[in-house]
């Protein structure tokens, strides 16, 4: 267990309430979950991403090696992009979220919903038969996150115009932010722009003072894990600490896409491609309260329809967005549709569409807008 | 097979099989490299998922129309999220198949 001491950035991490995050403790809530959320998602917000693991990934057949413990194909992937992907376990299940960021001869593999311990058993365990190394450089870096419909208008007070250029999951290398030398990747969980900013452990520091006394004109908040888990999950990004908890492969989380049919043998292929003909006996359906209640239903909570039970909550919030509770449940695939009322305990839910809300940051053009316009 | 109510089936069959058309229609007109089959309800078409570009959304808005009979407005892009939010408004403009 990584304690808060352990973190470059512990004197910028005092928060009311704490958590363990992957065998890491994170800020959950610094003062107020609301005002996080709202600086979330009407202007700009850092947060430390401490609980991410960080592997450099090299030899003649890195990207061999990646492509057979990841879902997608990361021979596709061009140098200069990233990969958002699942590390597989040999049954099909998922055994990781990650970002495969590929740098030309080293690939950086961002591992998140694992403690990086049991990464690092993984990786090594899964490395015997390829010309390929891992070294576990989660020591050596930080990780900042940035997010918000305004994140990219701070960034360009501090890199330039070169920002707005970033396409999602693009990378630009050596850039400076204060004294501080950053890698950043356009990347995000909330549906609002982000992005990833990974730093050296001395910097970080320098790096996060730089972006939150910019951030002053743009009323910056650090936020924690509870409200960027309640974006993620208003978004419907997997969250393999909450709703993938108990899913059994990544058909029932609503990843099918992601699987390549031409790609060659992976771990869990066998398994995965069973699914293809049979389907997922179960998958995750996003519902909306029908009441305007701020209670939340209970993560386990029995879910029915017409009094038979047909499967169970796996993740819930109060959008305030949408001034109701929302939740996902993993059901019967056969009722995994959107549009049917459920019932959790006595509350009457709809089944939804993903994502439930719908994004400030997709109105928005950086060539046009302005937070200092409020355009 | 869930013992859901007669009402509940025969929605669902009429949601599946919007989700079916518009899922076709997606693949043949961009020329996806899926099967209708491999894509979820709730796959997303922009960004992750399909990983679609705002000249794809041009095609999906005239895919729409073509199939559907409905208009996308061109300055709400509330329906460009994913295969659902697709067939909500198709639904929701009393498209026909």
């Amino acid at each position: 267990m990584t304690t808060l001491s352990d973190s470059p950035l512990v004197s910028r991490l005092e928060a009311a309430k704490h958590c363990l995050v992957d065998g890491v403790t994170v800020p959950a809530v610094y003062s107020d979950l609301e005002s996080e959320y709202r600086a979330l998602r009407e202007r700009a917000a850092l947060s430390d991403q401490s609980h991410y693991g960080k592997f450099h990934i090299s030899g003649s057949q890195a990207v061999d090696f990646l492509s057979f413990v990841n879902l997608p194909d990361i021979a596709r992937l061009a140098i200069g992009k990233t990969a958002s992907s699942f590390m597989l376990a040999e049954d099909g299940s998922v055994f990781a979220e990650c970002y495969v960021v590929s740098t030309g001869d080293t690939y950086l593999l961002l591992t998140e919903g694992r403690d990086k311990t049991e990464v690092e058993e993984y990786l090594k365990k899964h490395l015997e038969n390829f010309e390929a190394t891992v070294k576990d450089v989660t020591e050596q870096f930080a990780m900042l996150q940035l997010d918000g419909p305004y994140a990219w208008e701070l960034l360009k007070d501090l890199i330039g115009v070169k920002v707005l250029g970033l396409r999602y999951l693009e990378t630009l290398d050596n850039q400076r932010i204060g004294s501080a030398t950053v890698q950043i990747i356009r990347s995000g969980k909330t549906g609002e722009f982000g992005y990833s900013l990974i730093v050296p452990r001395d910097q970080a520091v320098e790096c996060w003072d730089t972006l939150m006394k910019t951030g002053e004109r743009y009323q910056i908040l650090p936020v924690g894990v509870e409200a960027l888990d309640l974006c993620r999950l208003e978004n419907r990004f997997p969250n393999l600490r909450r709703d993938c908890a108990k899913v059994a492969n990544p058909f029932e989380m609503n990843c099918r896409v992601m699987f390549d049919r031409e790609k060659d043998d992976h771990l869990g292929r066998s398994a995965i491609e069973e699914l293809t003909t049979e389907g997922p006996a179960r998958r995750i359906i996003g519902f909306v309260a029908s009441d305007e209640s701020n209670a939340i239903p209970e993560l386990g909570e029995k879910v029915t329809l017409a009094g038979e039970v047909i499967g169970e909550v796996v993740n819930a919030g109060y959008s305030f967005m949408l001034g109701k509770s929302i939740g996902l449940a993993l059901v019967s695939n056969d009722v995994a549709f959107v549009g049917l009322d459920f019932h959790v305990g006595n509350r009457t839910v709809t089944t939804s569409s993903a994502p439930f809300v719908y994004n400030k940051s997709m109105d928005i053009r950086p060539q046009e807008h302005s937070f200092h316009t409020k355009g | 097979m869930s013992a859901a109510p007669p009402e509940v089936l025969t929605k669902i069959e009429e949601r599946k099989a919007i989700l079916t058309a518009i899922k076709e229609e997606l693949v043949d007109r961009l020329e996806l490299e899926f099967e209708p089959n491999d894509i979820d309800d709730d796959t997303f078409l922009f960004g992750g998922g399909l990983s679609l570009d705002s000249i794809d959304s041009m095609e999906i808005i005239i895919g729409m129309q073509s199939r559907f009979g409905v208009m996308v407005p061109e300055d709400d892009s509330s329906p460009l999220r994913t295969i659902n939010t697709l067939a909500d408004f198709v639904i929701r403009e009393g498209g026909s198949l």
